[in-house]
């Protein structure tokens, strides 16, 4: 989407007073929302910094990387990034044709199948760093364009017309339709050749797969994910240790059958267990201690979250709500339930950036440690070759 | 395997067998067509058949339509247009175009690299003797 300079150096400044203002008042806040949907970077998520819908997240990419920031669940600002591949496709996607691709519903698994590692640092206070590696599966994605023939139909039809266009427009020249490879001149007309097909077939195709993409941004999905996490305290890789693992699935439904919603709606339900997570003490008083919270400055606990959330809007402009309800269970301690309400807005600014606004509160924790959260972001990713 | 675009090769057909086929591969799961010229020795091109797309099936295949005993010298022009489904960013392609007759493989070219946009164009040239 093109965007003129002074616009883009005026959001970012405004995004970035928003984002400095939004850590000072979040100071301990929680995310929820960066945490909750269908994960771009499944090793972002059990980190708690999920980089969100900067790309469909079931389109399989050789090799993906993401910038992540957000809080993480303790409430501190967190910056990392995020490696991303579909290693089936990378090891053996030359012995994958689209066809078996097509008629093997186990290929298609093992193409999606991603791994990720991913790895935040904390800034200011917090000087903890983490590494989080997941494994995904897709069981099914209703936007996959390989799987949609009234799209590959059209791919082909232009590939046809862009390249009938190149060679009428040689005939016209008085040249064959393709390059003579005799002729004394053949290395440079076939690199021109080359060219102008590749320009008129892209100037045919890229409308269409925007189009596909837009088309796809809500279809129904299901992954499940496992991901072991680590953390060091001190920041030092010497001193990484074990910070549990968690283990979630994620369904949506892209309302595909009802006209009026399936362009612009989404219901994602999601359930995740987190086991043995080291997470930072913020309750300080006496009474808050003595009334059973935990009084160490870190603890472990398990924790189950299950919740909805629901997108409205469109691939390049959207708004969600999401509620979520969590079981903790800090070892040794009380459990707590409590629950999670949170809107996020998201808007694109470019292709894989994304400004992202988003703002929440929780209900139902022991000793009034009821957190609000307020923060504006970036999301940046890219993928590379 | 190559990462160029333009490969040009020579290769020898049995003057008695059959009518070769071109047959091309699309690897990694993306789509693709070819088509096929004949270019005689008096630099005249000819367009062959019906484009094979990787939409057939897991092969494309085309009939060259010329018996091997009249292509001495000819060049079989292989227009080859490989496209990434998902958008080409962080995609490769494959395009492997085989020459068979009679079922035997005469010559195999292999061309793959990253995708720079959402299509890749692709010659192969075959000079039949």
């Amino acid at each position: 989407m093109p965007i003129n300079r002074t616009s883009t150096i005026s959001v970012l400044l405004l995004a970035s007073v928003l984002s400095v203002q939004a850590q000072n008042v979040a100071t301990n806040a929680k995310n929820t929302t960066l945490d909750f949907s269908i994960p771009d970077s499944p090793a972002a998520n059990v980190l708690g910094v999920t980089p969100s819908s900067i790309t469909k997240p079931t389109t399989p990419r050789s090799f993906a990387t993401a910038l992540l920031n957000g809080f993480d669940q303790n409430g501190n600002f967190q910056n990392g990034i995020s490696l991303d591949t579909a290693p089936y496709l990378l090891a053996y996607g030359d012995k994958v044709s689209l066809s078996s691709y097509q008629h093997s519903y186990a290929l298609r698994m093992f193409s999606r199948f991603q791994t990720s590692i991913a790895t935040t640092k904390g800034t200011s206070t917090d000087k903890s760093s983490k590494v989080g590696l997941a494994f995904q599966v897709t069981l099914f994605d209703f936007g996959d364009p390989r799987m949609n023939r009234g799209f590959l139909k059209e791919l082909d039809q232009a590939a046809a017309k862009a390249a009938e266009n190149v060679a009428n427009a040689r005939r016209a020249a008085g040249k064959p339709a393709l390059p003579d490879p005799t002729s004394a001149n053949f290395d440079q007309d076939s690199k021109d050749d080359i060219a102008q097909k590749t320009a008129e077939t892209n100037k045919l195709i890229d409308p269409l797969i925007s189009r596909e993409k837009a088309a796809a941004w809500n279809r129904s999905s299901w992954i499940i994910a496992v991901a072991p996490s680590w953390n060091s305290p001190t920041g030092s890789t010497s001193d990484l240790r074990w910070n549990g693992g968690a283990v979630w699935t994620s369904i949506s439904y892209g309302f595909e059958q009802v006209p009026g919603l399936r362009d612009s709606s989404q219901i994602i339900i999601e359930t995740q267990y987190h086991n043995k997570e080291l997470v930072n003490n913020t309750v300080s008083s006496t009474s808050q201690m003595n009334a059973g919270t935990p009084n160490s400055t870190t603890f472990l606990q398990n924790s189950w979250r299950t919740g909805v959330r629901a997108v409205i809007g469109g691939p390049e402009t959207n708004g969600s709500f999401e509620f979520v309800y969590i079981n903790a269970r800090p070892y040794g301690f009380k459990s707590e339930d409590y629950a999670k309400l949170t809107f996020q807005l998201e808007k694109k600014l470019a292709n894989n950036l994304w400004l992202t606004f988003s703002g929440g509160g929780e209900s139902g924790r022991q000793n009034g440690q009821n957190k609000l959260l307020v923060m504006s972001s970036f999301k940046w990713g890219t993928s590379s070759h | 395997m190559s990462a160029s675009p333009v490969d040009r090769e020579t290769v020898t057909l049995d003057p008695s067998g059959g009518i070769p086929v071109v047959e091309v591969y699309f690897g990694q799961a993306q789509a693709g067509r070819f088509n096929l010229y004949l270019q005689d020795p008096s630099k005249q091109q000819t367009k062959v058949g019906s484009a094979g797309t990787a939409s057939g099936g897991e092969i494309a295949s085309v009939s060259v339509g010329k018996k091997a005993s009249d292509l001495n010298n000819w060049w079989i022009c292989i227009d080859i247009t490989v496209m990434a489904p998902t958008g080409g960013d962080g995609q490769r392609y494959l395009a492997v175009t085989s020459l068979k007759q009679d079922g035997n493989s005469l010559i195999s070219v292999e061309q793959s690299d990253d995708f720079s946009g959402n299509s890749e164009s692709l010659l192969v040239y075959l000079k039949c003797q």
